[in-house]
């Protein structure tokens, strides 16, 4: 039996996605980028980082905002996938927390890049939309979603000036 | 560029074990779709599920008792699809259920907590044998 990329949908199975429309050769190599999962649900640690194994992308996980935002303030992460919903922190709040030590850091030592900051969630609605926007995060991902839609996530923010045809 | 092409055409595939027959008392198809040439992540997805299940229902059910609706709709939230992962999708469409009847703060979730429960523990066996047979496999592949 062959698994391919689109063999897997995270979150609800109904329907595989189509990967005709997605052009690999324009995409690049995530090897070598660090990744900081976010997630209270241990199952997710495992599927996220059996998609990011297989592209050589370094990963480190957080189970709250809380474990996340104490992880982000000391290391250097390419990227966080941040669920919403957590125990202690929620990724609202965390957000929040890391975009006011980035705002006070770029006043002290000039403007830094934020960390492009992913919601991972079942739950997106325009309201959640507006929310997440308002609490500092770039984008988001809404589950169900395919290795595809991760990759494309991926190579949107570490690597902004590749050309995503697909898109 | 072909070489990348080709990395990112097998992302997901794996090492193949060939055939695995999975327990027909769970969703065979998407078993069989999701890991069965990937038996080592299915024992990991498994073994996490059996090892944190119980606790997750305890603490459901010990909320529901207390009609705490919004640690109900928390747990649920954050369960709700793990059961589709070990091939017990329907478990995961009630549970969605009960976060949304909790979200809603409506008393008919506790009777859902109760059938969750029960439908739940029904199906463990078929569950734990199968992370059983997924541990055989990985282990029968490592010795070989």
């Amino acid at each position: 039996m062959r698994v391919g990329l689109d063999s897997i949908v995270v979150g609800d199975f109904s329907k595989l996605p189509n990967r005709d429309d997605f052009d690999f050769q324009s995409h690049p190599n995530l090897s070598g980028i660090r990744v900081l999962i976010v997630d209270d649900n241990e199952m997710y640690h495992i599927l996220l980082g059996h998609m990011l194994d297989k592209w050589n992308v370094k990963y480190d996980h957080a189970r709250n905002g809380q474990e996340a935002y104490d992880l982000a303030r000391t290391q250097v992460y390419d990227l966080i996938l941040m669920d919403l919903m957590m125990p202690i922190m929620d990724g609202f709040r965390s957000v929040r927390h890391l975009r006011e030590i980035e705002e006070t850091l770029s006043k002290v030592e000039g403007k830094i890049p934020g960390v492009p900051i992913i919601a991972v969630s079942g739950s997106i609605s325009d309201r959640v939309i507006d929310k997440l926007i308002q609490a500092g995060m770039n984008d988001y991902i809404s589950k169900p979603f395919t290795p595809i839609d991760l990759y494309h996530k991926l190579s949107k923010y570490c690597f902004p000036n590749t050309a995503l045809k697909s898109e | 560029m072909d070489k990348l092409v080709d990395d990112l055409t097998q992302t997901l595939e794996s090492d193949n074990r060939g055939a695995f027959e999975f327990d027909k008392g769970l969703d065979v198809t998407f078993l069989a779709t999701t890991y069965g040439a990937n038996l080592s992540f299915g024992a990991k997805m498994f073994g996490i599920f059996v090892s944190s299940i119980h606790l997750e229902l305890d603490a459901l059910e010990a909320s529901a008792t207390h009609k705490d609706y919004p640690t109900i709709r928390a747990i649920a939230h954050k369960i709700k699809n793990n059961f589709t992962w070990v091939g017990l999708a329907e478990l995961s469409v009630l549970t969605a259920q009960i976060e949304t009847l909790a979200r809603q703060e409506k008393s008919s979730v506790i009777s859902l907590v109760d059938t969750l429960g029960i439908r739940c523990r029904e199906c463990m066996p078929s569950v734990e044998a199968q992370y059983r047979s997924l541990q055989a496999a990985v282990r029968g592949h490592r010795d070989h």
